[in-house]
Formats: C-alpha cells, sequence, structure tokens
C-alpha cells in the first residue's frame, strides 16, 4: 500500500496511507492535478495544520476512509443535525478550541464531511439558546449599537417559524 | 481560538443547519453573525423570480419549502412573470416583496393582481428605477395600497422623467421606514397614517418630508434626514413630540436661527448628531450654548464640519458623549469652557484642545483627530497640556482619517510628560516604531491598540517590549519592511489578540510569523 509524508507548521513528520490522506480534497488535488510526486520521500508540507490536529483529524480519516460519497447537498431537504454518528459524537467530545482548530484545519484541508460535522456539532451548541446565550458559550462580544437589535429583529420578522 | 475568525462561509454553513427561528436569535449576536444570518435566510426562504425560471416550472412545483420572501427583478415581462407568481400563489403566502426595477405602474398592476398576498405582506422593499424600464403607462395619477400588515418599508427612487404619478400606501401598522427620493419632485410615496412609526430615515433631493409623512408622527422615538436640496424646511420638527434621537445631514452650512429653534423643539432629544457636508465652501456658525440648553436631556451630541460660537459657558447635565469633528471656534480668541458632570467621553480635533477647559468633568475617554498635525507636535503643543489639566483621562485614542500610506511616520522625541493613560489606541496612523520605545516610559499603559496603522521600522529594527502592556491588540496593522520575520512588539504576557488574518496576509502573515509572535 502506497504511504505519502505530510509535514506540519510545527515540523513533524506523519507517513500516512495515500488512500487516508486523499480523505483531504486539497492534498488529492495536490496529487492528482498538479502532479506532486510523494514516492521520491519529499514531505508535502502542510503550513496551517498543528502537529496535535493532524494527528487527531488523521484518526478521523482513518476511521472515514471507506465511507461512501455523501449524497448531493439538496437544499429542499430538511437540514437534520441528530445523525452525527456516535463514533463522531465521541470524537468531537473536545474543548472548544481544539473543536475550532480542527474545524479550520478542516477547512484547510477541504474535508467536506468532517467540516460538516463540526458544523453540525457547533450548531447544536447553538440551537435553542438566545443571542446573549450564544455570545456567553463562544466569548463573542456584541457589537451593535443600542437600538440595532430591534431593527434587525424588525426586518427580519417575516421568516419566523409560527405556530 | 474564536469562532469570528473563521472564514465567513464556515459561519453561514453552521448556521444554515439550524432552524430559521435558531437563526433569527443568532441574528442578533454580532455585526458578523447578522450578516452570515442574512445570507443563510435569504438561500432558505426568499425566492428569486426571472424569466429563466420559466423554464423550469416544475422544480418550483415540486419544491416542499415555504418561501416567506419573494424577490423580483423587473416586470416588463408581464404575461411570462404571471404564470411563475401565479404557481407561487398558489403554493405559499410570503410576509416580504423585494422589487427592483420597476416602475409605479408595474407595482399598481402586481398590487391589483395578488391583492390576497399584499393583505399579509410585512416587509416591503421597492426600488423603482426608470433608466432601464420601459414605460408602462395605465391612465391613472394616483395609486393606492392597503398594507394592512406592514411593518418596515424601505422605498428607493431612481428616477429622472417625469412620473407624475403618487402613491399613497395605507399601512396604519408600520414602524419603520426608509424612504430615499429622486431626481423626479413629480412621483410621491405619501404615508397618511403614521402613527406607529418609531423610526423614519430619509434621504430627500426633491421632495420635502411632509410630502411623504402626511399623517402625524406622534410615536416617531428616531430620525435620520439627509438633505441634498438647499431649501429644507424643519418646522416639522413641532410635531414630532417623543423624538428621542435625530440625525441630521445637510449639503451647506446655512444654519438659521429657525433651524435651530426646530430642532430645539424637539425637548427630549437625547442624541443629536448634525453634518454638514459641503463644509469647504459653506459653513454654518451654530452656537453650543443654545443647543446645550434648549436640549436639556442631551446625552450624545455630535458635530461636524460646523463654526461653534459661544456667547456663554456652556452648560449640559446630562452629556456624556461629545464629539467635534472638522469643527473651528467662530472667533479664533475664545475658549469653550464646558461645564458637564456626567461627560465620559470627548472627540476633539487637535486645533481646539488648547482652547477647550471642562469644569467639573470625569470625562475618561479622549479622541483626538489629528487632522494635518503630525503626533510630535500634537504631544509638545497641545495633547500634554490638555492632558496634565484634566487628569481623569484614562483611554486615548488617537486617529487620523485623512490616512494615506505615503505619510511620513509618526513619532514622538524625548517626552519626559507620562500620562496616566491605561488603553490607547491608534487609528489609521503612520507610525514609526520610535513611538514605541516612547510608550514604553507611561507606566499606567496596560491596553495597546493598534487599528489600520503602519508601523515604520527598518532592518536593524530591535523588537520593542512594553512591559505594562497586558493586552495588544493588532488589526489591518502593515509593516513598512515586510521582511521582519517577528512582531516588533511584545507585551508582557503575550496576550494578544489578532483580527482579520487574511488582510494581515498582505505584509507576510505566515507560519515564520505566527511563531515569531507566538510566545
Amino acid at each position: 500500500m502506497s504511504t505519502i509524508k505530510l509535514e506540519t507548521s510545527d515540523g513533524v513528520k506523519f507517513t500516512v496511507k495515500t488512500q487516508v490522506a486523499k480523505c483531504s480534497g486539497t492534498i488529492r488535488t495536490m496529487l492528482e492535478d498538479i502532479g506532486i510526486n510523494p514516492q521520491d520521500g519529499e514531505a508535502i508540507p502542510l503550513s496551517n495544520v498543528h502537529s496535535t490536529i493532524l494527528q487527531k483529524i488523521l484518526v478521523w480519516a482513518e476511521h472515514h476512509v471507506d465511507d461512501p460519497e455523501p449524497p448531493r447537498d439538496d437544499a429542499d431537504a430538511a437540514k437534520r443535525t441528530d445523525d452525527i454518528c456516535s463514533w463522531d459524537e465521541d470524537f468531537l467530545k473536545v474543548d472548544q478550541r481544539t473543536l475550532f482548530d480542527v474545524m479550520l484545519a478542516a477547512n484547510y484541508l477541504d474535508m467536506k464531511q468532517l467540516i460538516a460535522v463540526c458544523c453540525k456539532t457547533v450548531a447544536n451548541m447553538i440551537k435553542g439558546k438566545t443571542a446573549d446565550q450564544i455570545r456567553k458559550t463562544f466569548n463573542i462580544e456584541n457589537d451593535f449599537p443600542p437600538g440595532d437589535e430591534d431593527k434587525i429583529r424588525l426586518r427580519n420578522q417575516f421568516c419566523e417559524e409560527r405556530r | 481560538m474564536d469562532l469570528n475568525l473563521f472564514p465567513i462561509e464556515i459561519l453561514e454553513e453552521i448556521l444554515s443547519w439550524l432552524s430559521l427561528n435558531d437563526v433569527l436569535k443568532a441574528s442578533l449576536v454580532c455585526h458578523r453573525w447578522n450578516g452570515a444570518a442574512g445570507t443563510v435566510i435569504a438561500r432558505k426562504c426568499c425566492l428569486r423570480i426571472d424569466n429563466s425560471m420559466l423554464a423550469h416550472q416544475e422544480v418550483l412545483s415540486n419544491s416542499g419549502r415555504n418561501y416567506y420572501a419573494i424577490s423580483i427583478n423587473a416586470m416588463d415581462s408581464w404575461v411570462q412573470l404571471r404564470i411563475i407568481l401565479d404557481l407561487c400563489a398558489a403554493k405559499f403566502t410570503p410576509r416580504k416583496f423585494e422589487l427592483t426595477g420597476i416602475l409605479e405602474d408595474h407595482l399598481d398592476r402586481f398590487y391589483q393582481t395578488y391583492r390576497d398576498w399584499f393583505a399579509h405582506v410585512e416587509c416591503l422593499q421597492i426600488e423603482l428605477d426608470d433608466r432601464f424600464t420601459d414605460y408602462l403607462v395605465c391612465g391613472q395619477a394616483d395609486y393606492r395600497l392597503c398594507l394592512p400588515k406592514l411593518r418596515h418599508l424601505r422605498w428607493r427612487e431612481c428616477l429622472y422623467g417625469a412620473g407624475e404619478k403618487t402613491v399613497t400606501m395605507e399601512a396604519p401598522n408600520l414602524k419603520s421606514a426608509i424612504v430615499e427620493d429622486s431626481l423626479d419632485a413629480t412621483a410621491i410615496l405619501r404615508l397618511p397614517t403614521c402613527d406607529k412609526l418609531t423610526e423614519i430615515k430619509s434621504m430627500l433631493y426633491t421632495k420635502h418630508f411632509t410630502d411623504t409623512f402626511t399623517g402625524t408622527l406622534s410615536s416617531l422615538r428616531k430620525l435620520v434626514l439627509d438633505f441634498a436640496n438647499e431649501n429644507y424646511d424643519l418646522s416639522f420638527f413641532a410635531q414630532l413630540p417623543n423624538l428621542r434621537w435625530l440625525e441630521l445631514s445637510i449639503y451647506f452650512g446655512e444654519m438659521t436661527w429657525k433651524h435651530l429653534q426646530a430642532i430645539c423643539g424637539c425637548g427630549l432629544l437625547e442624541s443629536l448628531r448634525i453634518c454638514v457636508k459641503d463644509s469647504v465652501n459653506r459653513r454654518g456658525a451654530l452656537n453650543l450654548a443654545t443647543i446645550c440648553n434648549g436640549l436639556p436631556k442631551l446625552e450624545q451630541l455630535e458635530l461636524a464640519g460646523l463654526d461653534l460660537i459661544f456667547s456663554d459657558p456652556v452648560r449640559s447635565e446630562n452629556l456624556k458623549i461629545l464629539k467635534l469633528k472638522d469643527v473651528n471656534f467662530w472667533d479664533s480668541e475664545c475658549t469653550l469652557n464646558l461645564t458637564a458632570p456626567a461627560l465620559e467621553s470627548l472627540s476633539l480635533p487637535v486645533g481646539v484642545l488648547s482652547k477647550t477647559f471642562l469644569e467639573k468633568n470625569g470625562v475618561s475617554k479622549l479622541f483626538v483627530d489629528l487632522g494635518a498635525r503630525n503626533l510630535e507636535e500634537t504631544f509638545k503643543m497641545y495633547l500634554s497640556a490638555f492632558l496634565l489639566q484634566h487628569d481623569t483621562v484614562r483611554e486615548l485614542i488617537i486617529l487620523n482619517p485623512n490616512y494615506k500610506s505615503s505619510i511620513v511616520f509618526n513619532t514622538i522625541h524625548d517626552h519626559d510628560f507620562v500620562p496616566h493613560i491605561e488603553k490607547l489606541q491608534l487609528r489609521t496612523l503612520c507610525v514609526n516604531i520610535d513611538f514605541f520605545q516612547q510608550i514604553s516610559k507611561w507606566k499606567t499603559l496596560k491596553h495597546l491598540s493598534l487599528v489600520g496603522c503602519t508601523i515604520g521600522c527598518h532592518e536593524a529594527v530591535e523588537t520593542v517590549h512594553l512591559d505594562n502592556v497586558t493586552t495588544l491588540h493588532v488589526d489591518c496593522v502593515k509593516l513598512s519592511n515586510s521582511q521582519l520575520v517577528r512582531f516588533p512588539i511584545t507585551v508582557a504576557n503575550g496576550l494578544k489578540k489578532w483580527r482579520r488574518r487574511r488582510r494581515l496576509l498582505v505584509i507576510g502573515w505566515g507560519r515564520r510569523w505566527c511563531l515569531g509572535v507566538q510566545i
């Protein structure tokens, strides 16, 4: 089985099965389209990913390497966030910082499935919360001048789901 | 790691997994989230109709989605449009319409055909435009629209021809309105029932405010007015008993006594902003004492592009924020003696710093607009003296709105004066690294913030270490020397906040740089 080498931002080198590495759209493109030849032993630099995060991401990719292609995104289908598989759920039971780091790295590596599952996890953290609770959860500053919140509420009210 | 450092697409992706009601709550978190929520809302429940949909009717008829908003650009091909609209009418009841590139006649025809919809519409955005639209003549000159549930209206005109049409909207529940008129003075929007309106924003080129808002404005609390014509009339201010917030932009500085009286007639005003846009040619003169005496509840006052007259010492009991931008004192000899015990934040151009005296004040935040002056001159001639006299100032913000990257780099030289400043922010300035060397003597300084600045540093620059500073906030900062590996400023325990990394990329934000600043 062929392997390739990846080098993280802190200079750590990983040897990974090519098939696993190809879960990343970024690496796949490098290998297939640009034609980087990993056989000559040179590592692919991933300058935006730290080794601890890549380690984690590789565990995920290893587990999901045989997953079938996801169905095409159907905008009309009701989006569910309660269908995260239990393995992923355990995998993402980490502190916020790590979760965000994984997400940012997944974005850089272009791993759609991992991004989706991270986004669902964050969405579940937001669900049912008021704006103030969301701010507290993610430590976000309220940068609206007084009165602006009412204005936004009024303008967006049209799409409220009413029973 | 901050969620707001993520690319906006990720935030949109997160929000797209939520129900609309959750997205609505998320839109109230902060500006960035509101932007992302807007995109998600548009994607989830807004339908953009154009003629190309004719070929894909089945997509629409098979859709299980409930669209709350419909947006249509141009209604010239009405027959085709109707096929799609009929399909929509059978499936859902929108609460919002966005109609652009239409004329009054199109609007009326649409209203007459789909009256049921208009009985439910809560939010209406209309942009009339006669530049690309064929005239549609229906003969009538007056249109009447009945909109019982309308709460928010945005009306924009871009009309050059003689429309000679009046659109009257009966909207008894309207709460907020944005109205921009155009060069066509004959096309008039009329809102006869305004008593629930709390907020109006209006830009007027040719018409008068009272042409549109003909009813009583008894609930109006906030009014933002932008006059582009010279003959504006403010006498209707007398009919605004509940106004708390007024923003007024005028092109010419002719502030007559009559206008001033009209403003002072709104005795409950808490916030007032007057901005003269064409301040180069004709500046107006305004007596600050008249404003402060006439508006005893005033908490925020902002004046821009005006000359100020002081006949007496100025006193204001409730004033918390005073912003004077691009102002001169009418008589170069006179000084501003201000008694404002509640004053917290003061914003002044450098030039008037030496002529401003605050009595019994606790002002803690000072914004200084450099104008054409440099830092050296500002500190030596104006700022040091002011800060000595007003020793309650803890937060100093120095900005230069006319910032150009070609300006020489600012610095201050051996300066003995050490102010009691805890927070210092430099905005849109070119600052030499030597300046920070001087600042390292300010023992009370805890927070340093650099926004939109360029820091001048040469090859052999030594890193400046600010021992007392605990937080350094860097936002859109450039270094004149792009070869630098490390950020040239370090602080006490390395606590830093970086924002908008993508802009920093320009100056070599990358792995090496990251390493340089991580402590």
